[in-house]
């Protein structure tokens, strides 16, 4: 005879209940400012795509604002939060073998940061001297 | 002597569908023994105080994979939970969290049972061969493949820390994704395309949103989320190229 089982109810704070829980949710919210800061790089595109007199304009009324500022300022820090925990992310995820032996995680890691790096330093060549 | 005088309390989830409607906690003050763990304070308690309590267990050395219970809300394998870690605070025993609790500490398996069998998490081999054709050979770099994701004991640990399950029970979770994976880089194995529908689905490795709780309890170190997130890059690896290569074969 079957007897009657018994369900637990998972409460609307489960997510608060564990460490590890918590810096996923972080990482998932992360991606919102992700987005965001995606768009507000189209947005910038479009203004300096309107000619210099117009991008100044957008500048001074946007740019200069407090409100943009301290946006940004938040938005780089979910960004770096999206980034770092990423990278740390990925030898679960990619696992490359060398034989019979798995190659260390760190050097994986340590790929990422350096990527990172190099695609930065190139951006920035190209940027710099404008 | 010191240790003899010692006690430890643990509170344990108790329910009896036969009596009540509601779980509750019961108390149980037991000797406080340096080498025991969780599972010899059960036993204890079993044999010398309440023998109504109920509990799965068998081997008491982390290879049946039979005594995962929620301990201090951390899913554990009692039989390798020491009381020293605890000590002296009381500890708090549960059933593993997301499954059907049947009495006391015992949970229902039989949903993920029918998931094993719905993935066919076993060997069916590419070429059939005579006893008499000798073994299937391997590797030791085509073993090292998939041996981490056959070291799972089927404990239920990644099932009671993934948030996923608790919430989408449809989901077919950490272990039986790991050992359909298994399966699936193992070179003897010619299934995966057969698998392949169930492990994509939308009840699949697209469910998981890469908490990583699954690993991170896991006894055996098997890391069911990278056999996940792997499975995720082969599949939409063979979906680019059945886009690209419609001709080919995957």
């Amino acid at each position: 005879m079957k007897t009657k089982e018994y369900i637990r109810p998972i409460p609307a704070t489960w997510w608060l209940h564990n460490r590890q829980v918590i810096q996923f949710m972080l990482r998932e919210m992360s991606s919102f400012f992700v987005l965001g800061f995606a768009i507000f790089l189209l947005v910038l595109l479009y203004a300096a795509n309107r000619g210099p007199a117009a991008f100044r304009d957008f500048d001074v009324t946007v740019l200069q604002s407090g409100w943009i500022k301290a946006y940004l300022w938040i938005t780089l820090i979910f960004v770096g939060y999206h980034s770092i925990t990423s990278f740390n992310a990925a030898p679960t995820i990619m696992a490359p073998r060398w034989g019979e032996d798995k190659i260390d995680p760190r050097v994986v890691i340590a790929a990422n940061y350096g990527l990172w790096l190099i695609v930065s330093l190139v951006i920035l060549i190209f940027v710099l001297p404008s | 002597m010191d240790h003899e005088q010692r006690t430890i309390t643990l509170d344990v989830f108790r329910y009896l569908p036969e009596q009540e409607e509601q779980p509750r906690f019961q108390s149980y003050t037991v000797p406080y023994r340096e080498d025991w763990v969780v599972l010899d304070a059960l036993n204890h308690i079993k044999d010398q105080m309440d023998g109504t309590l109920s509990y799965r267990w068998s081997c008491r050395m982390g290879v049946c994979g039979s005594c995962g219970m929620m301990v201090n809300g951390e899913p554990k394998l009692t039989c390798a939970a020491f009381l020293k870690d605890y000590y002296p605070n009381t500890i708090r025993v549960e059933p593993l969290t997301n499954f059907p609790v049947i009495r006391d500490l015992i949970i229902n398996l039989e949903d993920f049972l029918h998931k094993l069998k719905e993935l066919k998490t076993w060997m069916i081999p590419k070429e059939t061969k005579a006893v008499s054709e000798g073994e299937y050979l391997q590797t030791p770099e085509q073993l090292a493949s998939f041996k981490q994701f056959s070291m799972c004991i089927n404990c239920m640990l990644c099932y009671a820390a993934c948030p996923v399950y608790g919430i989408e029970p449809k989901f077919l979770g950490p272990a039986a994704i790991a050992l359909a994976q298994r399966y699936n880089l193992d070179s003897r194995d010619g299934a995966s395309a057969e698998r392949a529908e169930m492990v994509a689905s939308s009840e699949g490795i697209w469910e998981c949103t890469f908490i990583g709780e699954c690993s991170r309890v896991c006894p055996k170190h098997v890391d069911p989320a990278a056999a996940i997130q792997q499975a995720k890059v082969i599949n939409t690896m063979d979906w680019w190229k059945s886009v690209l290569l419609p001709w080919g074969k995957k």
